[in-house]
């Protein structure tokens, strides 16, 4: 669980420092309208193509489709001497699982066709293993919400203008933390909660489509897959506000 | 976490429109008889009293951009004239300390205000306050209209012949 405190906290470390910025900015006290009497901004900074920064921010809702018998799972259980055992993808007992969440980002273009960008989420699912019974301890199902899956990652992609439409064909670079919830007996016999833990590096390419609902908005569906888990899948729909109209290329 | 939904809904349904045609008339602080159509630049000028002594007035610049590429806009390709009570007709310039008027591009779909001061070479009480824009947007292959003159009616400037 502590794990799992300490990624969500990772992951929303942007949110916080994006308004702290925000407010830092903020504090300068415009005298004037006037150009030459405005100290806080310069002629052309809210309209100009040269002024404006050709940065997304997005929010989204994702999904994805893991498989666990394609990872080897690290297992904890109680916070005083905690136990600690591995345990096999197939111990799990289960083909294949679900989540949904949100994810996050924020991205910039470097010319007029590439950019970079980071993207982080986390998503959760209730799942139902029947597992294997490792040699160290006996585990068991802990019902309700127990899967949470996060993911960061560095974006390289490059973007098609098509009018009202993108298309866009990206990477991502990073890590994703998957975890399930269990409870275990430990070998003096009391049932702690402990969790199953995988850490793996991340290689996603996407495919995107946009869909441009304003000048500086944009509707996305994403599909994606897994180079180091073939077998995995994600997709989402996700929302975005641009800082350069269409990005700065309609067609 | 409220804004959360309502930023997915508000952006489904374009909550930040692109400037349309002739939305800059709809501001009282420009004349819409100043209004010109430059091709994807759209644009009307409003003068106020000034807000230093040593200025003429304060010209006030309503554009968008109607089309979906950015387009030039260059309030220093617009030849300012100030007529005297004597008919004299003397240059005005703008006021700009910090050297940050120049050509730049109308983003896609954009609109902007700006204002910016004017001034004569001598203070003078001017009858009149005259703009040619032909040079304002470079590279518009439309026509600007013809040179127009605001004139004092009161405490505001309109555009009178």
């Amino acid at each position: 669980m502590k794990r799992l405190v300490l990624a969500l906290l990772v992951l929303a470390l942007p949110l916080v420092a994006l308004p702290r910025q925000a407010h830092a900015h903020s504090s300068c006290h415009e005298q004037s309208d006037i150009t030459g009497d405005r100290v806080c901004s310069r002629f052309g900074d809210l309209w100009s193509h040269e002024r404006s920064f050709p940065l997304t921010l997005g929010v989204g809702l994702t999904s994805s489709h893991l498989v666990p018998a394609a990872r080897n799972w690290s297992g904890t259980l109680g916070k005083d001497n905690p136990v600690r055992f591995r345990l096999p993808g197939q111990a799990l007992g289960m083909r294949s699982i679900d989540d949904v969440g949100f994810d996050f980002r924020m991205s910039g273009y470097v010319n007029r066709t590439l950019y970079l960008g980071i993207d982080w989420g986390v998503a959760l699912g209730s799942v139902h293993p029947t597992f294997a019974q490792p040699a160290e301890v006996e585990i068991r199902n802990k019902s309700g919400i127990n899967f949470v899956h996060a993911k960061i990652a560095s974006v390289i992609g490059a973007r098609l203008p098509l009018g009202p439409f993108s298309a866009r064909l990206e990477a991502l670079i990073g890590l994703q933390i998957a975890s399930v919830t269990v409870e275990g007996r430990k070998p003096n016999g009391e049932w702690v909660q402990g969790s199953l833990n995988n850490l793996a590096f991340l290689l996603e390419p996407r495919v995107a489509v946009d869909l441009w609902t304003g000048p500086w908005t944009t509707m996305t569906v994403w599909g994606g897959g897994n180079v180091f888990f073939p077998a995995d899948r994600s997709m989402g729909v996700s929302f975005a506000l641009h800082g350069r109209a269409f990005d700065g290329r309609y067609f | 976490m409220r804004w959360l939904a309502l930023f997915p809904l508000g952006f489904a349904l374009g909550c930040l429109p692109g400037y349309s045609s002739h939305a800059v008339n709809a501001h009282p602080d420009v004349d819409a008889r100043s209004f010109q159509n430059l091709g994807c630049l759209e644009v009307a000028f409003g003068l106020r009293p000034p807000a230093h002594d040593t200025d003429a007035a304060v010209l006030i610049t309503r554009f968008g951009n109607t089309c979906l590429h950015p387009t030039a806009f260059d309030l220093r390709g617009i030849a300012f004239s100030g007529v005297d009570r004597e008919g004299h007709v003397l240059p005005l310039s703008i006021v700009d300390p910090r050297a940050e008027v120049h050509l730049l591009h109308v983003d896609a779909a954009a609109r902007g205000i700006e204002k910016v001061r004017l001034r004569a070479a001598a203070p003078l009480e001017l009858t009149a306050i005259c703009l040619n824009v032909a040079g304002i947007s470079p590279g518009s292959s439309h026509p600007p209209g013809p040179p127009f003159c605001f004139r004092p009616s009161g405490e505001y400037w309109e555009v009178r012949p």
